[in-house]
């Protein structure tokens, strides 16, 4: 048996990282992430990494760009203002096609907003990262070892299709503390050839860059980045369910909310309502055939968010008018309670009938 | 309960430790305790550091209990400041056997820090005799796995706080998935902790599920053990867990 740990899911990301062979870290302390960065700070200089606390979260950004082109595998991590701040560098990185990880511990915004668990970034990390036609893989853990598995999935992903990768969590999952182990061991990365570490004079440089000025080769580019996120649709799509097979009604969500609705599914179906849970994992790719398929066989579908609904964009969209989606959020720091969501769930159901 | 019982036999109890190894629901359940004893505590939120799973969460549950909390001004308040309240000095000063006061510290040395301020009247108790410093250690957190670890950790907790702990309280667990052989396991470190500051192990904490796991032979392996009740929940847990 792996040795478990009790684990804060914000440590877990750092360890999870550090196994993963990633040895540099930039950052810039935010609640609630700041133990990533602590835990890094403690952890990096003993077994010879980089931790280097940035003078801004936009330095941090373009010092993980840096190192990304150098082929490190390289992260960064910060909370919702703080990702707002890097976003310019995200897009750079997506248009320069390099792999890294981002991390945002969500709290509540806009503007600096609170510092209690949220989920009102989702527009920002599946549709507009950064300006301009870009994609990131978007994972969103719903548990401490979740976090430590999608770190690792994230790295790896990212890499085998040269592009940014940003694990999506939230205050609630970075602070609370579960149980986790560690793979015994984890693959090093791949070589990367079109990294830029100095040609020895034995082959032609490698260029890392986002400017083009001539409109047809930025077209070119883009197509061909476009063409790559199709193979990622269909090869990297993650999503589990449960209570689904004898469903009527089902909730879809992702993250903590996940583990409430869970929860909430089992208290709905004490009171006898048939309730089910689809939790996408990957929110960019987003599981959108499988939604889909499931929504075939529900009477109606809540989605259930810790934002005023902007998930629940994409559920309408996979469901594409096939059984009635409604909505159920808290904002603003404020996490909704299993009997809520529940009551929301039994609610549904009397309307369907 | 012989040795954490001396402990408490001074009115001013601080309790500190490695971040995330149970010092608040120690604290938590020390206060209930104290209650038990026929005391009236106060328990006192020193956390600057962390904004989350505070013991100024329970203040209503505690209340409940006649325990008097305090906690930095902002505490609760989604506001990220570590604004600490004044009268927490008299609180301090005028704390006697009858009224015990639990100081809950932040964790590591950057929470224990906080105490930095109290430094004149903690350094008056300690003097009089009115002090116990607990440290609490977790030996399945990452960071102090051995008992190596958990000492490097302590003093540099008793260095930025500028206090001696009196004290070790062993709270190895995993959370729910604690079962008897993670606290047996851990007896001997805490021992060897223990052994290499020169201080007692006052108590080994766990949850009344995992005692009563427990063989009699294997109770007896447990130096002082305190059953705690669980109190920093999940907002998905009934409780039952």
């Amino acid at each position: 048996m792996r040795q478990k740990y009790l684990m804060k899911g914000n440590e877990a990301l750092a360890e999870a990282a550090i196994r993963a062979h990633c040895r540099h870290f930039f950052g810039y302390p935010i609640t609630p992430q700041t133990e990533v960065a602590a835990y890094m700070a403690k952890r990096m200089p003993k077994i010879g990494g980089t931790y280097l606390q940035a003078e801004s979260e936009v330095a941090a950004i373009n010092m993980v760009l840096g190192a990304a082109a150098a082929g490190a595998r390289a992260m960064t991590s910060s909370s919702s203002p703080g990702i707002s701040l890097k976003t310019e560098g995200i897009s750079y990185i997506a248009a320069s096609d390099l792999p890294a990880l981002i991390i945002n511990v969500m709290r509540g915004g806009p503007g600096l907003g609170g510092i209690q668990p949220s989920q009102s970034d989702y527009w920002q990390a599946t549709k507009a990262p950064g300006h301009g036609d870009a994609q990131l893989l978007v994972y969103a853990p719903s548990s401490v070892q979740e976090m430590v598995d999608l770190v690792i999935r994230a790295f790896e992903t990212g890499e085998k299709y040269r592009m940014p990768a940003m694990l999506l969590a939230d205050g609630m999952l970075g602070q609370m503390m579960e149980p986790v182990s560690f793979p015994d061991e984890i693959a090093p990365p791949q070589p990367k050839p079109w990294a830029l570490t100095g040609t020895g004079e034995k082959r032609k440089p490698n260029i890392v860059n986002s400017l083009y000025l001539t409109p047809a080769q930025l077209e070119e580019i883009v197509r061909k980045r476009f063409e790559r996120y199709e193979i990622v649709k269909q090869n990297e799509v993650l999503w589990d369910g449960y209570r689904l097979e004898d469903a009527e009604y089902m909730v879809v969500a992702y993250g903590a909310t996940a583990r409430i609705c869970k929860a909430a599914v089992e208290i709905a179906r004490e009171m006898g309502v048939k309730a089910g849970l689809f939790r996408p994992v990957t929110l960019w790719p987003y599981p959108e055939k499988q939604l889909a398929d499931c929504a075939k066989r529900m009477s109606r579908i809540l989605c259930v968010e810790m934002s005023m609904g902007q998930m629940v964009d994409d559920v309408r969209l996979a469901v594409n008018g096939c059984c009635p989606v409604s909505f159920y959020g808290r904002t603003g720091g404020i996490v909704p309670t299993p009997d809520e969501v529940a009551q929301q769930i039994a609610e549904m159901a009397a309307v369907g009938k | 309960m012989l040795q954490l019982n001396e402990q408490l036999n001074r009115p001013v109890v601080v309790i500190t430790g490695h971040y995330g190894c149970g010092k608040t629901s120690f604290a938590l359940s020390l206060a209930e305790y104290l209650t038990g004893m026929g005391k009236s505590p106060s328990l006192v939120d020193l956390d600057i550091v962390n904004p989350y799973f505070r013991s100024f969460d329970y203040r209503q549950q505690l209340k409940g209990c006649g325990i008097q909390m305090e906690g930095p001004v902002y505490a609760g308040m989604n506001l990220d400041i570590p604004a600490l309240p004044a009268h927490i000095d008299g609180m301090i000063e005028t704390a006697d056997l009858q009224h015990p006061v639990i100081l809950d510290v932040g964790g590591d040395d950057a929470g224990a820090a906080a105490l930095g301020r109290y430094h004149p009247i903690l350094q008056r108790q300690e003097t009089a005799g009115r002090l116990t410093v607990l440290g609490i250690v977790s030996f399945l957190r990452p960071l102090t796995e051995t008992p190596e670890t958990a000492v490097q950790v302590l003093s540099a907790i008793q260095t930025a706080a500028r206090l001696q702990c009196t004290g070790v309280v062993n709270a190895t667990n995993l959370g729910s998935a604690t079962d008897a052989r993670v606290v047996l396991e851990s007896v001997d470190k805490a021992r060897q902790t223990a052994q290499m500051m020169a201080l007692p192990v006052v108590s080994t904490v766990m949850l009344p599920d995992v005692w009563q796991q427990m063989s009699s032979e294997e109770k007896k392996q447990i130096p002082f053990p305190f059953v705690l009740s669980r109190r920093v929940m999940l907002p998905w847990e009934d409780g039952k867990l």
